[in-house]
């Protein structure tokens, strides 16, 4: 028996409404990434490195095309059906962090588990946990704004992994950080995600990163070509 | 002309920007409209209402004097020749009695207390002109046809050709025909108890007669009333001359001047005791809409920050720019004046309609006044210069860098070390946390809502209190008295003939009263006055003394006077003061002041009270007791032979709550304002800040909140706002209630500020239901917007 890849997306195509017609920045894309894997997409700006990370997340939908995540057929669910996809089967975390800044580093991280309705087991000291883990054991009552940007990104790969979803998205995790920093964090998703036995999926522009996962992928024209 | 074209270019952007406020450009609109609303409509329905007053006045040539005498042969009244300043007068007749109706249309007894007016129809009547609505006037052909003023008709279904059977005294008229129905001037609005300032609607049925049908079973025309119309009413010397003419020939009791005349002086009380609660109102409605245009323009302008700061390094000067943004903020007002033009006649309406109709004055001619109109817009652009000028201002003065890279000027929301303490301390369900924390957060825009909420309810709950208290206060001034039934009769009663009493089962206690006009004279000041004679301490009737002291057992040539009365005269307790009646002078002392709710009103020992009347011995009514429930006595005590009118304590009370309860019905669209601005400024609030949020929410949405989780955020955001506000609103409101009863007991009554949570829930209760409405436009913009694209705006983390 085929076993599934965890992720497989066929001849996506996403496109764009604009004053003089319709702008397509995925063209046919085709993907399959296996259940534990760590990929790396590439490119430049303006490529839909970030289209694509939002449609294998749900927070975007495709014009047309396949994308199955976990035997799901995301493309086919309606808006209810993705939130709970969101819940169940994605974490993300962004170039910006967007952590909520009325709640401490704790309280961010528990939110993902309050939106699942997952308050089974301490749901404070499993966030606690993994501030721990991700080296904000001290901190864990600092609000964002108390927190370094390298720090603040830590709390948002914590609020990603507390509810050990399946998939891990991360949208150039290291943009707005410095690069020592940076390197730092793509370790600890890296490190987070084999922990977890996650799939990684970091879209980026900087080629260093995908180094650091087990393949690369470049979008070019719309479609994936391998790096 | 290249600056023309570019002014015009700038303008353009400018009216564009402002467009796409929409929902918010509407909020400015609906709020400033409703101040000038309010302003405009509710004084235009006070001017249209005392309008129709003066209009019915003169359409019937009102009396500008009434002077009442001890009736007389009409031959006796004096002609008043070589006064000049008397244009006509008539005399008629005034007799009080009661109606026999059939239905039990009067609680039951049959009776309704009427006045027969008899009027000289041999020549032209000029004065207090009946307008014939319905059947016929008066002929002088047929004395036993009659006119009945419209409210018998409208309250007790009586019309023409119906024979009435009126009782006046021991004299019985059975067989009167109705002939027409008429509007009288004098009787716009009616009272069945003249020392009662309170118009009771049917309670008192008039009937016009040609005067002979009186002077048929009397023997000669008596008149006891002269009505004059005066070339300058505001005369008083030649006022006074009048009077001692007709005090030369026949016994004057009272005289009236218009002011004095119990529609026009309950119409002049009451609306001005209105008047006085709309400058409150009006305060807050300015305040309201300049915070929140305030605010409004304030966000809209930071949030053109870049974009002047682009304008300004391309080249545009401070002024060019300034004026292309208030350009098309006075296009708000262009629309917010016809708005609350619109709306002005909703409270014109509202008011003026619902008024007349609670005291049943005929229906008014409402119209909005233009001067009012014009101030009402002139408010309008005020408010809104204010609100443009300083946040413009504040954007200008940065230079085009400063404003290009947000380097001053920029709104911070970070919760700071303050905050961060106090938001750290708050428990609760994380989603709850949120909210309050989001409120403290943006903490400035926070309290501006909760003032402005708690402004606008704060209003409506000081006017329900001050309703409630008036109300009390009069309703007290009855539970005070201890009587239950007040009898008048056709004339005086000789002390003992009061066990005529004996023969009503259930009458406890007998308080005999005097009651009779004098005129008090202090200097070259003088007045008319309802004057009651009663037992010191014995009493049942209480009076509340405001100055001085109450009348005491062994006070002889004291007198109690009604405050504003005292204050016309320039009289204080201690003072001398001298009372004129039936032609002698007595010299009496002002033992104290007291508060009432009609003006000339005034008290006196019972036994001075007969030597100033010259009524040794006798009453002219009672106090009574009754161990039984008062309206079974009713019918008894019609049925005495010497009584001309019953009236009961609870029936002038019911008749009192009645009309404050179709009053109440103004204060309901006072409250539908107050919610509809608290709304509104939550609308702008809840707008503003969860736009600012959408991101935060959108990241609730990524990581899977549902909608309605994140709906209740908002909510929960909003009822805290409220909550808060809410608690703010009640010392706000009794604050505001307070001063309003201060200043109407300076103007009229003294009145005890009264609270019950009725008065406060009945504001907020409402407020907290409908207020989270307010919110959902931007729930459902959060909820609508495009994720990717609005985490993209990356205002936050």
């Amino acid at each position: 028996m085929d076993e599934q890849p965890f992720i497989q997306a066929t001849g996506l195509e996403k496109a764009f409404p604009e004053a003089d017609g319709r702008l397509a920045v995925l063209r046919g894309l085709d993907l399959s990434i296996e259940a534990g894997e760590r990929v790396t997409v590439l490119g430049v700006s303006g490529t839909g490195k970030s289209t694509l990370l939002n449609i294998l997340g749900g927070i975007d939908r495709a014009s047309s095309g396949t994308l199955l995540v976990d035997g799901r057929r995301v493309t086919d669910l309606d808006d209810r059906e993705l939130t709970l996809y969101r819940r169940e089967i994605a974490g993300f975390v962004f170039q910006f962090f967007n952590l909520l800044p009325s709640l401490t580093a704790v309280e961010n991280v528990m939110t993902a588990l309050e939106a699942a309705g997952d308050d089974d087991g301490d749901p404070r000291g499993r966030s606690l946990g993994l501030l721990e883990a991700v080296g904000l054991a001290g901190k864990a009552d600092k609000f964002p704004e108390q927190l370094s940007g390298g720090e603040q990104q830590r709390v948002a790969i914590a609020r990603a992994l507390v509810k050990r979803p399946p998939l891990i998205l991360a949208d150039e995790p290291t943009g707005n950080l410095d690069p020592a920093t940076g390197e730092t964090i793509v370790d600890l998703l890296v490190e987070q995600a084999a922990a977890t036995g996650a799939t990684l999926v970091i879209v980026t522009h900087d080629p260093q990163i995908g180094r650091r996962t087990d393949r690369a992928l470049a979008l070019r024209d719309g479609r994936l070509v391998a790096s | 002309m290249k600056r023309a074209a570019s002014m015009a270019l700038l303008l353009r952007r400018a009216a564009r920007d402002l467009l796409g406020l929409r929902f918010r450009a509407l909020a400015i609109v609906l709020i400033i409209a409703s101040g000038m609303a309010v302003y405009v409509g509710i004084y235009s329905a006070i001017d249209s209402l005392f309008g129709t007053r003066d209009a019915e006045y003169r359409r019937g040539a009102m009396a500008d004097l009434e002077v009442r005498f001890i009736l007389d042969d009409q031959k006796n009244v004096p002609t008043l020749e070589g006064l000049s300043q008397v244009e006509a007068m008539e005399g008629r007749l005034l007799l009080p009695g009661h109606l026999e109706l059939a239905g039990g249309s009067t609680e039951g007894s049959g009776r309704l207390a009427a006045t027969l007016v008899g009027l000289d129809l041999e020549s032209a009547r000029r004065i207090n002109r009946l307008t014939i609505l319905e059947g016929e006037g008066l002929d002088p052909a047929a004395p036993r046809s009659v006119v009945i003023d419209r409210n018998l008709a409208r309250y007790h279904g009586v019309a023409v050709g119906d024979v009435l059977h009126l009782v006046v005294g021991k004299d019985h008229y059975r067989d009167l025909t109705v002939r027409g129905i008429a509007r009288s001037p004098e009787y716009l609005l009616a009272s069945a108890d003249p020392s009662i300032l309170l118009p009771s609607k049917g309670s008192m049925g008039v009937v016009f007669a040609p005067l002979d049908l009186v002077a048929d079973r009397l023997g000669f025309r008596a008149v006891n009333s002269m009505v004059l119309l005066l070339r300058d009413p505001a005369d008083g010397a030649a006022r006074q001359q009048i009077v001692e003419r007709l005090d030369s020939k026949l016994a004057v009791e009272e005289v009236i001047p218009r002011d004095r005349q119990f529609g026009y002086l309950f119409l002049e009380k009451d609306l001005h005791a209105f008047a006085l609660f709309i400058p409150a109102i009006l305060w807050i409605f300015a305040l309201t809409a300049v915070l929140v245009t305030l605010f409004l323009m304030f966000q809209w302008i930071v949030g053109q920050r870049r974009e002047v700061g682009v304008l300004r390094a391309l080249g545009y000067g401070r002024s060019r720019v300034g004026l292309a943004y208030l350009a098309p903020t006075l296009a708000f007002g262009a629309l917010a004046v016809p708005v609350g033009w619109g709306l002005s006649w909703i409270t014109l309406y509202g008011f003026g309609a619902s008024y007349a109709q609670a005291i049943g004055l005929p229906a008014p001619d409402l119209a909005l006044d233009p001067v009012r109109v014009g101030w009402g817009a002139l408010g309008i652009l005020g408010v809104l210069l204010m609100a443009v000028i300083w946040p413009q201002a504040r954007l200008l003065r940065l230079r085009p860098q400063e404003a290009v890279r947000g380097d001053r000027g920029e709104q911070n929301h970070d919760l700071g070390p303050v905050a961060r303490r106090l938001v750290s301390s708050l428990g609760g369900a994380l989603w709850l946390r949120y909210a309050a924390r989001s409120l403290l957060r943006y903490r400035g825009m926070s309290a501006m809502t909760v003032v402005s909420v708690a402004m606008a309810l704060g209003v409506s709950i000081s006017y329900f209190i001050s309703m409630t208290s008036f109300k009390e206060t009069l309703v007290g001034q009855f539970e005070d008295d201890r009587w239950d039934v007040a009898v008048d009769y056709l004339a005086p009663v000789w002390d003992d003939e009061l066990d005529m009493f004996d023969s009503v089962d259930g009458v406890t206690e007998i308080d005999p009263y005097l009651r009779g006009s004098i005129r008090l004279v202090a200097g070259a000041r003088q007045e008319s006055s309802l004057a009651t004679g009663i037992g010191p301490r014995k009493s049942l009737q209480g009076i509340e003394i405001v100055r001085g002291r109450d009348l005491e057992p062994g006070d002889r040539d004291v007198v109690l006077l009604e405050q504003s009365t005292a204050a016309e005269l320039g009289l204080g307790p201690g003072d001398p003061v001298e009372i004129d009646s039936r032609g002698e002078r007595y010299q009496a002392r002002v033992a104290g002041l007291f508060s009432g709710t009609l003006p000339g009103e005034s008290y006196a020992p019972l036994e001075t009270m007969r030597r100033w009347l010259e009524l040794d011995g006798q009453s002219s009514g009672a106090f009574l007791r009754t161990a039984r429930p008062p309206d079974e006595l009713r019918g008894s005590l019609y049925g005495l032979e010497r009584v001309a009118r019953v009236t009961t304590q609870h029936q002038l009370v019911e008749g009192l709550l009645e009309i404050m309860d179709e009053i109440l019905t103004i204060l309901w669209v006072t409250e539908g304002f107050s919610i509809a601005v608290a709304a509104l400024f939550v609308f702008s609030s809840a707008s503003f800040t969860v736009a600012e949020r959408a991101p935060e929410y959108a990241m609730l949405r990524i990581l899977g909140f549902q909608g309605g989780q994140i709906g209740a955020m908002v909510v929960a955001e909003i009822l805290l706002l409220g909550c808060v506000a809410s608690v703010l609103a009640v010392p706000l409101g009794y604050g505001l209630a307070t001063l309003l009863t201060a200043r109407l007991s300076a103007a009229w009554l003294t009145v005890h500020v009264v609270t019950r949570w009725h008065d406060v829930l009945i504001i907020i209760l409402p407020a907290l239901a409908l207020l989270p409405l307010a919110a959902w436009p931007a729930i459902r913009n959060v909820l609508r917007a495009e994720l990717p694209k609005t985490l993209r705006e990356r205002r936050f983390g």
